[in-house]
């Protein structure tokens, strides 16, 4: 396959601006992504939105919303949907466009303006919608993730301080990175001390809901090369869905599939970095940062294992001896993660393409990991959602 | 003046369910071609590689093992109905002895999260979930342990 490489990204902090529209950070997002790539608004071929879903139809095609408010340039526009994932599945599509030669430049932007508090169902009359039964039960966003974290004391012995832990590396990255939305460093007594939401975490172990927007701009590698001096290759984009019977009970179904008959080889978490390692031809070993999609602080330590970084279980050890910390061997959410972040779905992907391509080109700052040639990101969502994506220099 | 309702026995979903207080099931279905079970019913068999699209109606195993649970402190937004005043709920998520898939549900009342063991066995059972203007009742299934003493 030919190279397809990064030519510019920018973001719109995350926050919460309750009197401000979707494509307001979009337009934020896409322009200092335009002028990281050194282009205008012209020169863009393709634009792919990624959907919110808490802003009626026109978020939905937030990304037509937002090329009509750049000036409607007459050019194809997609907009989709892919929960958590749908940031990493806007590249792919993008990705494709330019390999099969039907573009050069190609623009992917994600935004959201979120509701406060627990994400809610998106109303439907349908008895049957299965978002609106669990509601109806109380099973929130963070009661699966309570679930899982539980479940994750039970088999591998986490404890609370483990839990807290992850807030606090990711607190302190944080604190130099402007598009964060909390940007000071929490302490492990604040952490074990914020209520508990869904035992077993606690408010600070679980992210909040955010408002913002991130844009990427990609090209084929001969026409990046002309654009910028530092392009960024995309070694491997992997989405999977589930391989059936998918066992584990995920977002927003209240049963899960059947082992009776068939016993489920592998855990599409997990197989959708090994496909990306296979595509990048690397390995876990050769990764210098990894943006992981912490959803909950258990969650961090989940992915630790489906990336590879050490065997079941042995997340914890990583994470107490600082290995995954900014001066570690295998930084983790050097943003801040999804713990200072929050999420804004959408864009949250691209968020973590746009952390790995300023430590790739040596712009982080004082998050900067030293040396840092190959990066991934991964990410994962409700309907069985999740991808990663693979950024070399 | 007000006229109220008679008080129906609802379910908050039709045909998930038996609704027999003393001897509940899920409802769920069986394809006949691979014998795979799903719950809720499903449209067609999931397994790609059956394609089967004959499935036969089944009630599930009323009991389980306890995979996971957690307690829930905040209260969630619509449709959720709380009681007045709100309280801390636990949810848990149960394998079904036969049929090997986990259903999630509401710890039944009287019981506390604190009493759980994961890998403890738990029964299926039917509550009122809420009750709504008309006075009619909307029940929901729930697990509770085997082995307690509570009501």
């Amino acid at each position: 396959m030919k190279d397809v490489a990064i030519i510019g990204v920018g973001m719109h902090p995350w926050g919460k601006w309750p009197e401000r529209k979707f494509v307001e950070f979009g337009l934020v997002a896409a322009r200092n992504a335009l002028k990281d790539a050194n282009l205008e608004w012209k020169d863009i071929q393709f634009v792919v939105g990624g959907s919110t879903m808490y802003s009626g139809t026109p978020g939905v095609l937030d990304g037509s919303c937002l090329t009509e408010e750049m000036g409607w340039p007459g050019i194809p526009v997609i907009n989709h949907y892919n929960a958590c994932a749908t940031g990493a599945y806007s590249l792919d599509i993008a990705r494709a466009r330019i390999l099969a030669g039907l573009c050069d430049i190609a623009l992917c932007v994600g935004m959201e303006s979120t509701p406060k508090g627990f994400f809610g169902p998106t109303e439907t009359k349908d008895p049957k919608d299965l978002d609106m039964l669990r509601f109806k039960m109380g099973a929130t966003n963070p009661t699966y993730f309570g679930l899982y974290a539980r479940r994750r004391m039970e088999e591998y012995g986490t404890t609370e301080a483990d839990l807290a832990r992850v807030k606090v590396k990711n607190s302190r990255n944080a604190v130099h990175n402007p598009y964060a939305r909390y940007r000071k460093e929490f302490a492990m007594e604040e952490v074990l001390n914020s209520p508990m939401v869904a035992y077993p975490l606690r408010l600070y172990e679980l992210c909040a809901t955010s408002d913002g927007a991130a844009a990427v701009i990609l090209s084929s590698m001969e026409v990046a090369k002309k654009y910028t001096s530092t392009p960024i290759t995309v070694a491997a984009i992997s989405a999977v869905s589930p391989q059936y019977p998918d066992a584990i009970i995920n977002l927003p179904r209240v049963s899960t599939d059947s082992t009776h008959t068939t016993v489920p080889e592998r855990r599409y978490p997990k197989y959708v970095a090994e496909k990306a390692y296979e595509e990048a031809s690397i390995g876990p070993e050769d990764l210098d940062l990894a943006e992981l999609y912490d959803l909950s602080s258990a969650w961090e330590l989940d992915w630790y294992e489906y990336i590879g970084l050490c065997e079941p279980g042995g997340a914890e050890r990583l994470l107490n001896e600082g290995v995954t910390a900014l001066e570690g061997k295998i930084p983790t959410n050097t943003s801040g993660g999804l713990a200072s972040f929050g999420e804004a779905a959408p864009a949250q992907a691209l968020a973590q393409i746009c952390e790995i391509v300023w430590q790739l080109r040596g712009t982080a700052g004082k998050r900067q990991v030293k040396q840092a040639k190959v990066g991934l990101s991964i990410n994962f969502g409700l309907q069985g959602n999740c991808s990663c994506v693979i950024l070399k220099r | 003046m007000v006229v109220t309702g008679e008080g129906r026995m609802i379910p908050v979903i039709e045909g998930w369910f038996t609704m027999d207080q003393e001897h509940p099931h899920l409802i769920g279905n069986r394809c006949k071609s691979c014998g795979d079970y799903f719950f809720p019913k499903a449209y067609s068999c999931r397994n790609p590689d059956c394609g089967g699209v004959v499935l036969e109606e089944v009630h599930l195993s009323s009991k389980g093992t306890l995979w996971s649970y957690t307690n829930n402190y905040y209260q969630p937004p619509a449709p959720y109905v709380p009681p007045k005043p709100f309280v801390p709920y636990a949810i848990v998520v149960v394998e079904l002895r036969t049929e090997k898939l986990m259903v999630m549900g509401l710890l039944a009342s009287g019981h506390d999260f604190k009493e759980l063991k994961i890998g403890m066995e738990m029964d299926l059972v039917l509550e009122c979930l809420y009750k709504d203007e008309q006075e009619n009742e909307h029940f929901i299934w729930k697990w509770k342990p085997t082995a307690s003493r509570s009501a």
